[in-house]
């Protein structure tokens, strides 16, 4: 049984070292031309040098987004990015454009992969992107399991799937959308989500939509109970989306594929109701399993706003362990107080609880309640913790 | 400039009577946005007549291919191959694999409505030995002009018509009608509704749903009058949409092009396109560019 890559995002370094340090096999990342997600906090070529370092020091491996569709005048220095990001040693490019695909061909050696933005929903479409170079194609989100099989039997490319994040309701690439109605160009970056906007739906002049907006919105892709069944097909990388999400969120919902992938390729009979429970504690919005089983209905749609909370909040991170006198040092994330329960998770996967104890400043001054963002904070640990454990206020 | 204008049965009569370069057949089931569209047997037929009138016949076939359509697909390319015509509209990159093995690659046109953006798309598509391009409905006036400066085969662009901007496998109108408890949710299938945001209700957007899920067109359909000679100095075709229109708003649309062609734009013509925009001729679309490149 092959062992699939699991693929996670990072919108920085922080992002991106939990991510590998949680169990992600690959990360993707956005340098700061050429790439989509506008807004996530996207890695200069100094930064993508250091995460590649990183990386490979672990034998995982770095792949840059360049996944805009350039208009004409952003070609301007394509061809030299291109060749700085081979020289820093990255694993591949993911790229939607077939300018992109060309220059990068014609100019380096880099590995490219073909983006979900292309919406490449067959196989005959995969092998003319071989033709032209591309070694991987992520397939477009509305690709089923019952599609995904003879597809992946006939595909001569590596094939990657979406498993977990948030779903554009359009196929992706081909919504102006954002450009009509807000004058952003989805396809550079600066999608303004209209698709979860509300409106009113009219037949004439008659309004469809009685007791609530007309909504378009998607719940967010999660595909716990079907992992097995990717593997089984032979699909070649499975992706978590979200590079403007939180390291708690990473880590969380990396560390569960993880286990449960690893479940699955080792012949262990894997408890799908706990790994659900697990991904809940970062997850704060509805899910469905998108086209997985086929084509969707009410059950994948989003028709209110509400949130679900998670059931643990992310309150710090630990940074360093004093086994001589069980005392941790943290980063406080979130308010707590003494006395409330955390949860202390780690890489491993393994989650053990305890109650705030002797809470001090890195100065040594007691304090009831962790309040200042990213203050340096220490307490009594009841048992051994590690860099980038995460803490999770258990909710009452 | 060519003029190629998207066709239906009921419209072809009357437009292969008009000065124009030919028209626009869609092939059912996999051509979208399009009046109606045709079976091969029923195209081998019209495309006859398209012929006789001495017109070139592009057909369409840009819908999104999934796996499971593929050997119907095949089955289409094996007619294909029976009918004469002059172009071959396509999105799906799994139509130029076909094309090639049924020796029809050189007819294609490329028209992916979003993703040929800049001249480097275009050089990417002469490569690959296709007969010519159509650029993306969000260029500009200035975009069109450049890429039309640079590229190597024909450029299009379709310039008139609703602008679809819109396209989810989901069927959404069906769906939520659903979920408000409609006990016929189906029965607004195809029919040509509207959605309206809050904060702009002059801006009705036109959806429907069909067999390749929910469709949502800007609010206007667009004109090019205003920058029509340039637009004849740079691009080769100029592709007509007429999905949602009346029929006789048609044939009138086509006169003003024919018009305009021939004698120019004028004041008479410019009033008959109030209910009109002009797409994204004039509007760049943002994008905060910055960051090193190298």
């Amino acid at each position: 049984m092959k062992k699939p890559e699991l693929l996670a995002p990072a919108g920085d370094m922080e992002k991106l070292k939990i991510a590998l340090m949680y169990g992600a096999d690959a990360v993707f990342i956005g340098g700061k031309a050429f790439s989509l997600r506008a807004r996530a906090s996207n890695f200069g070529l100094d930064d993508i040098e250091e995460a590649v370092k990183f990386a490979h020091a672990r034998e995982k491996k770095i792949y840059i987004t360049v996944n805009i569709y350039p208009h004409e005048e952003d070609l301007e220095g394509l061809t030299d990015y291109l060749k700085a990001l081979e020289a820093r040693n990255v694993d591949a490019i993911i790229v939607a454009s077939h300018a992109v695909l060309r220059a990068a061909k014609m100019h380096t050696n880099l590995e490219v992969h073909i983006s979900t933005q292309q919406s490449v929903t067959n196989h005959l479409a995969a092998d003319f992107l071989k033709d032209c170079g591309a070694e991987r194609i992520v397939l477009a989100r509305e690709v089923s399991l019952d599609e995904l099989r003879p597809l992946a039997k006939k595909a001569s490319t590596e094939l990657e799937v979406f498993i977990h994040g948030g779903m554009c309701v359009s196929y992706s690439g081909k919504c102006t959308l954002s450009n009509t109605m807000t004058d952003r160009d989805a396809n550079r970056g600066g999608c303004a989500h209209s698709c979860r906007w509300h409106y009113d739906l009219f037949k004439d002049n008659e309004l469809l939509n009685k007791n609530e907006p007309f909504a378009m919105a998607s719940k967010d892709l999660e595909t716990v109970q079907h992992i097995s069944s990717l593997i089984d097909i032979g699909v070649d990388s499975l992706k978590i989306e979200g590079r403007m999400k939180s390291i708690h969120y990473i880590a969380t919902v990396v560390n569960t594929y993880r286990r449960l992938i690893d479940d699955i390729t080792e012949n262990i009979e894997p408890n799908i109701p706990h790994y659900l429970l697990d991904i809940k504690k970062a997850e704060n919005r509805l899910t469905s399993d998108g086209f997985m089983r086929g084509m969707t209905s009410i059950e994948q749609q989003l028709y209110n706003m509400r949130s679900e909370q998670p059931t643990q909040a992310f309150v710090g991170i630990v940074k360093d362990y004093d086994d001589a006198s069980n005392t941790l040092t943290f980063e406080q994330r979130n308010y707590f107080a003494e006395g409330d329960m955390l949860e202390r998770f780690s890489p491993s996967g393994e989650a053990l609880t305890f109650q705030v104890r002797n809470m001090k400043t890195i100065d040594g001054e007691k304090v009831a309640v962790a309040r200042h963002p990213k203050q340096m904070l220490t307490m009594d640990a009841p048992f051994e913790m590690g860099p980038y454990d995460i803490l999770r206020k258990v909710q009452s | 400039m060519k003029l190629f204008v998207k066709s239906d049965e009921a419209l072809l009569k009357a437009l292969l009577k008009k000065d124009i370069d030919g028209v626009i057949l869609g092939i059912h089931p996999y051509a979208q946005r399009m009046r109606e569209s045709y079976t091969p047997d029923k195209l081998e037929s019209l495309a006859a007549q398209v012929k006789a009138s001495g017109k070139a016949l592009w057909l369409s076939l840009n819908a999104i291919i999934h796996e499971g359509d593929i050997e119907a697909l095949e089955y289409i390319f094996e007619k294909l191959v029976n009918i004469e015509f002059d172009g071959l509209l396509f999105t799906d990159l799994s139509v130029v694999k076909l094309a090639e093995t049924y020796g029809l690659k050189d007819l294609l046109v490329y028209d992916s409505e979003t993703y040929v953006t800049n001249s480097e798309d275009v050089h990417f598509w002469e490569n690959q030995g296709i007969r010519e391009v159509v650029g993306a409905r969000q260029l500009t006036i200035e975009d069109i002009e450049t890429l039309s400066s640079k590229a190597t085969i024909p450029f299009a662009m379709q310039l008139h018509g609703y602008v679809n901007m819109f396209h989810s496998a989901r069927k959404l109108v069906e769906t939520f009608l659903d979920h408000q408890g409609e006990s016929n949710p189906e029965k607004h299938n195809e029919e040509a509704l509207t959605m309206v945001e809050k904060k702009r209700p002059e801006d009705p957007y036109p959806v429907y749903q069909d067999a390749f899920g929910t469709h949502v067109f800007r609010s206007k359909p667009m004109h090019a009058f205003n920058v029509f000679e340039r637009v004849k100095a740079s691009i080769d075709t100029f592709i007509v949409s007429t999905v949602l229109y009346e029929k006789a708003r048609v044939l009138s649309i086509v006169d003003d092009l024919i018009l305009a062609n021939k004698e120019g734009v004028d004041d008479a013509l410019l009033k008959r396109y109030t209910d009109h925009d002009e797409g994204f001729l004039h509007k760049k679309t943002v994008y905060k560019q910055g960051g090193e490149k190298s």
